[in-house]
């Protein structure tokens, strides 16, 4: 039994465990459709489940922890190629209007 | 506290796409590089689809939990990892394991790396090699893990085994402030 699957108090059930799995699959390598079905049939049966620390492990919390292990490994990259920026600028600078224009329509 | 790029973004503030795009997009560029490296895909367009679903994404990140590089490292992870499968269902990829973990990995975070990096680094250090091991492979180079196991030789469920102790390892040991709730995942 992992560290993860100490949950505060008591315990951790097959159903809490097999959550746990899914979760910390979900975050390193992605699930098929049915793992991803069966991880959201479980979010809604399980009850929250805590650390030995007590703190919540969320979905958030364990994809949290991959991405800064990304970070830290992909520390020090080399910048965008100048054309690809150009290109992505223009596409960000679209989806920001197209963004704006919708949230305006939403309100009125 | 100063507004984050992605808060600006998501009021509409169009230069920040600029300054998003300098902050992360060689991290974004770096990542579809070695995890797309040998299925045939276009990288410009992979990290395109990556920064849309950020931009887009903008108005749910919430920076009282979590970081704006980590939330657009997972969205980049997700997205990537999708992309390989779409490319793999489409064709027969072949791919060489020729990238092979050593006791030093290209952790590089120096004194120039933000504290949420230089934590994350020497936790992963702390870690058990065989649970370094596949965490580099799944989060490094983006490999699935049955082609984890194929190139470390080892099965299937021990792999899955290493990760998930591994990354709850990691978590316990990065504590609460990677404890982000639900502002860090998209």
């Amino acid at each position: 039994m992992s560290d993860m699957t100490r949950p505060n108090p008591g315990p951790i059930n097959a159903e809490a465990q097999r959550l746990l799995d899914l979760l910390a699959d979900r975050a390193t390598g992605g699930l098929s459709a049915p793992d991803q079905a069966e991880m959201e049939a479980l979010l809604r049966r399980v009850p929250p489940l805590t650390d030995a620390a007590g703190r919540p492990i969320t979905p958030e919390a364990v994809d949290a922890a991959a991405a800064s292990l990304m970070i830290a490994l992909s520390s020090k990259p080399a910048p965008l190629p100048a054309e690809a920026r150009a290109r992505l600028l223009a596409r960000g600078m679209d989806v920001v209007r197209e963004t704006a224009s919708r949230d305006r329509k939403s309100v009125v | 506290m100063s507004e984050t790029y992605l808060q600006r973004i998501a009021r509409g503030d169009e230069s920040a796409v600029a300054a998003c795009l300098d902050e992360f997009g060689g991290t974004v560029w770096s990542l579809a590089e070695r995890y797309l490296r040998g299925f045939g895909e276009d990288l410009e367009d992979a990290v395109q689809d990556v920064f849309v679903e950020v931009w887009r994404s903008a108005g749910r990140f919430d920076p009282s939990l979590g970081s704006e590089a980590a939330f657009i490292a997972t969205i980049a992870h997700r997205r990537l990892i999708d992309r390989q499968r779409r490319a793999q269902t489409r064709r027969a990829v072949q791919l060489e394991d020729d990238r092979v973990f050593e006791a030093k990995p290209l952790v590089t975070a120096g004194a120039d790396v933000h504290d949420e990096a230089k934590r994350a680094a020497a936790a992963f250090e702390s870690l058990a090699h065989d649970e370094k091991q596949v965490l580099w492979y799944a989060l490094y180079q983006g490999f699935s893990h049955e082609r984890i196991a194929k190139a470390i030789d080892v099965p299937l469920g021990t792999v899955k085994t290493r990760i998930r102790r591994g990354l709850a390892r990691l978590r316990e040991l990065l504590g609460p402030q990677t404890m982000p709730g639900k502002g860090v995942s998209p």
